[in-house]
């Protein structure tokens, strides 16, 4: 199924992805960002928090933002 | 349907009409043509000395021709990356995914504005609180007259607790109402490129909740100031001297001058000197070659100091052996001995 997957780390990714049916938000954390912790990220499904069992349906609008980014001096 | 409701239709509406013609217009970044005919203008320099044997000189332009080259290519890799990122596919936001971005937003900030009128949609975050230090509430404005090609944004302190060296700083990453967005500038640019509202206030919101030392216009440890290095007081930077041999931070009470140059120090790196009693900045005291004291240049002079100069003795280094002769033996000792350069005749 096709999700719209969102990564605000580093220079920003957003696009559709192909998904298998039925996966669970924490799986697709896992496989979209294997070196991270899912407790440093907002993780968002249409725009609302959602937690790592949540079942993903088609169409979906999946977020992850990481909590903490470093603002600079210039 | 609410005013709310009908606001935001209408500003998704007015975005997603920007966002469409922002995909629409590809346009081009300007060519380096100056370059190119700086690069013309040399190798015809180069040509020239050739003909006329002039080998130096055509060694000369044609070096200058290679570094005119190499910067030519560099401009060139700049436009063609331009071009190449406003030929790829963008995917922008519909209307009703920026209708559901504002709704979103209104949900999760204490305060979502829509101004058609000045062109601006913004978001109220809660307190920040950053290491203890209460900075209020603040309010990220995005201007929309511009986007999504001109990204400005504002970040407005609405109860202002700024450093106390500078009250246009109101967070240690905001200097005049400008985020300085250090590691989220290109995930911001991304969201704003393709009209994704809700990311773009999310990321300005988790930078503002995020502090990074050593990265800040005022570091949080000195936001209420920073300590005098001899009287540890609190000083303002308009108040502040700074030592210019150590660069500590002084008070105005505790900041001396030295009496030679002039400059600022603080007690640590200044002394009075042993002669003229006057402070001086260690930078310029220097030995005597006679007593060894360090003076000031003032009192020294063919490196003596003036109390050497005068052949005075050190209070506490008179010698018996240095006292006064006798006017007679001082009379005898002045004149030149008898037969002076004659050798003695052994019968």
């Amino acid at each position: 199924m096709k999700i719209m997957y969102i990564n605000n780390d580093g220079a920003g990714f957003a696009d559709h992805l192909e998904v298998a049916q039925g996966i669970k938000v924490g799986v697709l954390f896992g496989e979209r960002m294997p070196y991270a912790k899912a407790q440093d990220y907002l993780i968002r499904v249409n725009r609302q928090e959602a937690t790592a069992d949540q079942v993903l349906q088609e169409g979906d609008r999946v977020s992850f933002t990481p909590k903490k980014i470093e603002g600079a001096l210039v | 349907m609410n005013t709310s409701h009908s606001l935001w239709l209408h500003t998704a509406a007015m975005l997603h009409a920007q966002l469409l013609q922002s995909r629409q217009a590809v346009g081009t970044a300007p060519l380096p043509a100056a370059a190119w005919s700086n690069v013309v203008k040399l190798s015809r320099q180069v040509e020239l000395a050739q003909h006329r044997g002039w080998h130096l000189a055509a060694q000369r332009q044609a070096a200058e021709l290679l570094a005119e080259l190499e910067s030519l290519q560099s401009s060139m890799a700049k436009v063609s990356d331009q071009l190449r990122e406003r030929l790829a596919p963008r995917i922008i936001a519909s209307p009703a995914e920026l209708y559901r971005d504002l709704a979103a937003l209104n949900a999760e900030f204490e305060m979502l504005e829509c101004d058609l009128e000045s062109q601006t949609v913004s978001v109220t975050t809660g307190p920040i609180v950053l290491e203890g230090i209460a900075l209020g509430r603040f309010q990220i404005r995005l201007d929309l007259k511009q986007f999504p090609e001109a990204q400005e944004f504002a970040v407005v302190a609405l109860e202002p607790n700024p450093a106390s060296s500078d009250s246009n700083i109101t967070h240690p990453h905001v200097n005049d109402e400008a985020l300085c967005a250090g590691d989220g500038l290109r995930a911001i640019r991304s969201a704003l490129a393709t009209g994704r509202l809700y990311d773009f206030f999310t990321i300005v919101h988790q930078t503002l909740q995020t502090y990074a030392q050593g990265r800040a216009y005022v570091e949080l440890e000195n936001w209420h100031g920073v300590p005098c290095h001899d009287c540890n007081s609190t000083v303002d930077e308009e108040e502040r001297y700074r030592c210019h041999r150590c660069e500590e931070v002084l008070c105005g009470d505790c900041a001396s001058y030295c009496s030679h140059c002039d400059e600022t120090c603080c007690s640590g790196c200044s002394v009075s000197c042993p002669r003229c009693d006057r402070l001086v900045c260690v930078i310029c005291l220097q030995p005597c070659r006679e007593c060894r004291r360090e003076v000031c240049s003032d009192c020294l002079n063919q490196n003596l100091c003036t109390q050497c100069q005068n052949h005075e003795p050190e209070p506490d280094e008179v010698c018996p052996e240095d006292q006064e002769e006798s006017p007679a033996v001082a009379a005898e000792t002045a004149v030149q001995p008898h037969r002076l350069g004659q050798a003695a005749v052994l019968a």
